[in-house]
């Protein structure tokens, strides 16, 4: 039989031969619609939350519309579920082409889609409500993340790598490599990011009961503290790469020539684009946590790597423009590559900001500032946003079979979603750059010049009116996009024509390639096999293979999670212990969990940096080993409000009473929404013994606690007594307030970071407590 | 000896270095593979998307006649039946 020699399938004189087949379109046209639709949702939380930052009393004091709620469903809403359906739509169209094979398993496909969809609903249901685990993009509880990893591995990655077993193309084209990185690698990070501790599970098995969905949905991860922190960050960096970054590229070496009518610039760079990106991006994570308590080591491995990255990055980008050789006077008039070339650029762009963020000192400016929130939103509108609608645009006449309904409005489109881009990057990288100066600068007199942290947010606040119009000329764009859509789809004909492919099987060797010849005759065995090695017949072969090539990338991806995470497990002296730190009592930790359902951790960060810019404005800097019993780990990101670790005993309990019921009251400018809902909503005392169980569980100290009835004792009594003390103080009735979220959550707080200043145990105390019995500070 | 025992006594500041040795190596054995590469292979690699068809106009190249249209029709891989 004659084989494929010339990237396609060969025309065959006789049909006996050859198999036949029809692309599964409408898979496809399901994902492209619910990329549009999802799209439309994400920007439109988007344009909201970007106002409530403006103007505060948007949120009109409803617990679900809160910033701290919504924010989690935007960035899930944008990355999962407009993104996610974007790089589904662009492989399940390229895939099947470039493989001349209908996917493996029509069913998975159909298993694929509807359960990324109940996905991305569930986390519209559960985000809302305060139900998140706490870490950023990893927000969605357990029982969803459990959907994710079936869903994402079993009916996408088995119909994926099935489908490439049964292809009818020898060579598997480099935008399918981009598309088995991401597969392997959002698998491994998801799953090490997601262990943890059912909480309603613990109850369950304890007291043969399930006291409230919101604990039976409640999970702690089963790691603390730094170590938490550096998982979450090696997860929450590689999300960007593997999902945001490498499916985008797939998707770009695919698309971007049949758009340009050209192959690619250079597929010798494409090759080497892909390893050297695969091999460094996954080091870079630790580059989130500079300056924090993470060991100074793993912080330089991912400073390193982070610049190392430009290169691999900024080749991706040449490539992708290049491939418009020739075609580039077709760009001012084919919106299509309009958008793809503004992607491509914004790539450029944003893979230059990454290394250069990822620079110790100038990660000390733009950390905790907007310039990060900038930088993200150049990547996805710009790239994962405008390469999904470049794509979606070349596909809509080719899956409705019928012309675009519009140029022009495709143009309008492109020239809406632009501009807004632009308003919302240029008003928030001033805004960062602004506020990043503002906390450091100093007087004359070695002061503070801004003492007073109201007063670097208020001056961002027209910034923060450009982000809102900048979000809804890009929202306008989509929506736009929509209508070209369904306008499009209205002319689409009666009945898809379902073309028959036809091409040879692939037989089991490959009979086109020569085999290594044997030029070292006379030289040693040992030479002879070096010299065949260097004909490099291996990695072609690796390149038809696609469980084995699969493999290879796993190893490359896994290289740098295990040698930066296995030392930061194993070696004691990463996180020394301080002998003051205790475990959060029953009610603390009932706090902390209303701190992390509420979303605290992404206006309010819990780590001072040892800088004397922030000494002096929070306090003593953090320290590993004040966060070992923090799980998750809450350091945040973005500091819209002021750092948390040393809030404990700085305010009184009714500072923090009446600040929770209007923070205006107190703050006039200060743009936190009001948590009207915090005050009457009751804390349910019998589930802290769950919560407090699965910590133990998990190897929390908690001695005499753990006893029948004593965790619920200590809970109530520790209230009761807030409750008097913030009675004292002028706040309401003790026996009206106890009981309720808010003297939980000020418990909390009233604890944070105040576990150093405290004098240790005399040493005798120290060896009785080495013992099984340990003492919880009250 | 715990495993965390022998780990703390590993000196950690050569870890960049071995990071980087590892990418390096990695590296030269991609750029080798690659200029290695013959230009006809790349050249028909880098046409494969190119290659595909259109989705509503049927290949010139392959002689769809009615006769063997619905002598294939058993064989059509639509996927089903692996589902």
């Amino acid at each position: 039989m004659q084989e494929s020699t010339s990237g396609g399938a060969v025309k065959h004189p006789e049909k006996d031969g050859l198999e036949s087949f029809i692309y599964d379109d409408k898979i496809v046209r399901m994902f492209a619609w619910a990329t549009m639709i999802w799209g439309i949702v994400a920007f439109l939380v988007g344009v909201i939350i970007a106002t409530e930052l403006a103007f505060p009393d948007a949120g009109l004091g409803i617990s679900f519309l809160s910033f701290g709620r919504l924010r989690p469903l935007h960035t899930n809403a944008a990355i999962f579920a407009f993104a996610g359906n974007g790089i589904f739509a662009a492989i399940y169209y390229s895939t099947q082409r470039l493989c001349k094979a209908r996917m493996y398993s029509d069913l998975l496909s159909k298993l694929h889609f509807w359960g990324w969809q109940f996905i991305i609903l569930c986390a519209a249901l559960t985000l809302p409500f305060g139900i998140t685990q706490g870490k950023e993009y990893a927000e969605l509880e357990w029982p969803i993340d459990l959907m994710i990893a079936v869903v994402w591995l079993v009916f996408f990655g088995g119909n994926f790598l099935m489908t490439l077993i049964h292809r009818r193309e020898r060579h598997i084209y480099v935008a399918l490599w981009f598309y088995i990185a991401t597969i392997v690698t959002v698998t491994m990070l998801h799953v090490f990011n997601n262990l943890w501790v059912p909480a309603g599970l613990v109850y369950l098995v304890q007291y043969g009961e399930m006291p409230s969905a919101e604990l039976a949905l409640k999970s702690y991860p089963i790691y603390a503290g730094v170590q938490d922190a550096l998982m979450q960050w090696w997860y929450g960096h590689n999300a960007v790469a593997f999902f945001l970054t490498t499916p985008f590229l797939g998707l770009m070496y695919y698309f971007l020539p049949k758009a340009a009518e050209r192959p690619v610039f250079s597929y010798k760079l494409s090759i080497i684009h892909f390893w050297s990106l695969v091999f460094i991006y996954i080091w870079a994570g630790p580059h989130h946590l500079h300056y924090t308590a993470l060991p100074e080591w793993a912080s330089t491995v991912g400073m390193v790597f982070s610049v190392m990255l430009w290169m691999p990055s900024w080749g991706g980008m040449i490539n992708g423009l290049m491939t418009l050789r020739g075609a580039w006077h077709r760009v001012a008039t084919d919106p299509i590559l309009k958008f793809f070339v503004v992607g491509v650029t914004f790539y450029g762009m944003s893979t230059f900001e990454g290394p250069l963020l990822s620079i110790k000192s100038v990660n000390s400016l733009s950390h905790y500032t907007d310039w990060t929130i900038a930088h993200v939103h150049a990547g996805v509108l710009g790239w994962n946003g405008f390469m999904t609608f470049g794509m979606l645009y070349w596909m809509m006449p080719r899956l409705f079979q019928t012309k675009l309904y519009s140029k022009k409005l495709c143009a309008a489109h492109f020239w809406f979603g632009t501009i807004g881009m632009v308003l919302y990057v240029l008003a928030i990288y001033a805004a960062g750059i602004t506020q990043g100066l503002m906390w450091r600068a100093f007087d004359a007199n070695g002061r503070l010049s801004y003492p007073d942290f109201i007063e670097t947010v208020t001056v961002l606040i027209p910034m923060y009116w450009i982000r809102v119009v900048g979000g809804l000329l890009y929202l306008t764009g989509a929506i736009i996009g929509l209508y070209n859509m369904i306008m499009t789809w209205r002319d689409r004909p009666e009945k898809y024509e379902e073309v028959v492919h036809y091409a040879p099987a692939l037989s089991k060797h490959a009979p086109d390639e020569p085999a290594a010849e044997v030029r070292l005759g006379a030289n040693t065995a040992l030479g002879v096999a070096g010299d065949k090695f260097l004909q490099g017949n291996w990695h072609r072969a690796l390149e038809r293979k696609p469980v084995k090539f699969t493999l290879w990338v796993l190893v490359a991806v896994a290289i740098g999670g295990i040698v930066e995470a296995i030392p930061m497990f194993m070696v004691s002296s990463n996180v020394p212990t301080i002998s003051t730190v205790e475990p959060y009592t029953p009610l603390e930790l009932a706090g902390r969990d209303i701190y992390i359902a509420e979303g605290c951790y992404n206006c309010h960060s819990q780590m001072i940096r040892p800088f004397m810019w922030e000494t002096m404005r929070y306090g003593e800097y953090s320290k590993p080993g004040e966060f070992v019993y923090d799980r998750p780990f809450q350091w945040g990101s973005r500091r819209i409000g002021p750092d948390l670790a040393r809030e404990g005993g700085l305010r009184t309990h009714l500072w923090h009473y009446r600040h929770f019921k209007n923070p205006a009251d107190i703050s006039e400018n200060s743009i936190m929404p009001r948590y009207p809902w915090l005050l009457t909503g009751p804390v349910n005392f019998d589930e802290i013994r769950g919560r407090v169980d699965s910590m133990a569980l998990l190897g929390v100290p908690y001695g005499d606690l753990l006893l029948e009835g004593k965790t619920v004792e200590h809970a109530k009594d520790q209230a009761l007594v807030i409750a008097m003390e913030l009675q004292d103080q002028g706040g309401p009735e003790a026996m009206e307030t106890y009981d309720k979220k808010v003297i939980a959550l000020i418990a909390y707080l009233q604890r944070m970071g105040t576990d150093i200043s405290k004098t240790p145990p005399p040493v005798e105390a120290e060896v009785e407590a080495d013992g099984e019995h340990e003492e919880v500070s009250p | 000896m715990r495993m965390t025992e022998i780990v703390s006594f590993l000196d950690l500041s050569i870890y960049p270095s071995v990071a980087l040795v590892f990418f390096l190596a990695a590296f030269i054995a991609v750029i080798w593979n690659v200029m290695t590469k013959s230009k006809q292979e790349i050249e028909a690699a880098a046409n494969i998307p190119l290659d595909d068809d259109m989705v509503f106009t049927p290949r010139v190249s392959i002689e769809t006649n009615t006769e063997t249209d619905s002598s294939t029709d058993s064989t059509i891989d639509k996927g089903a039946s692996r589902a």
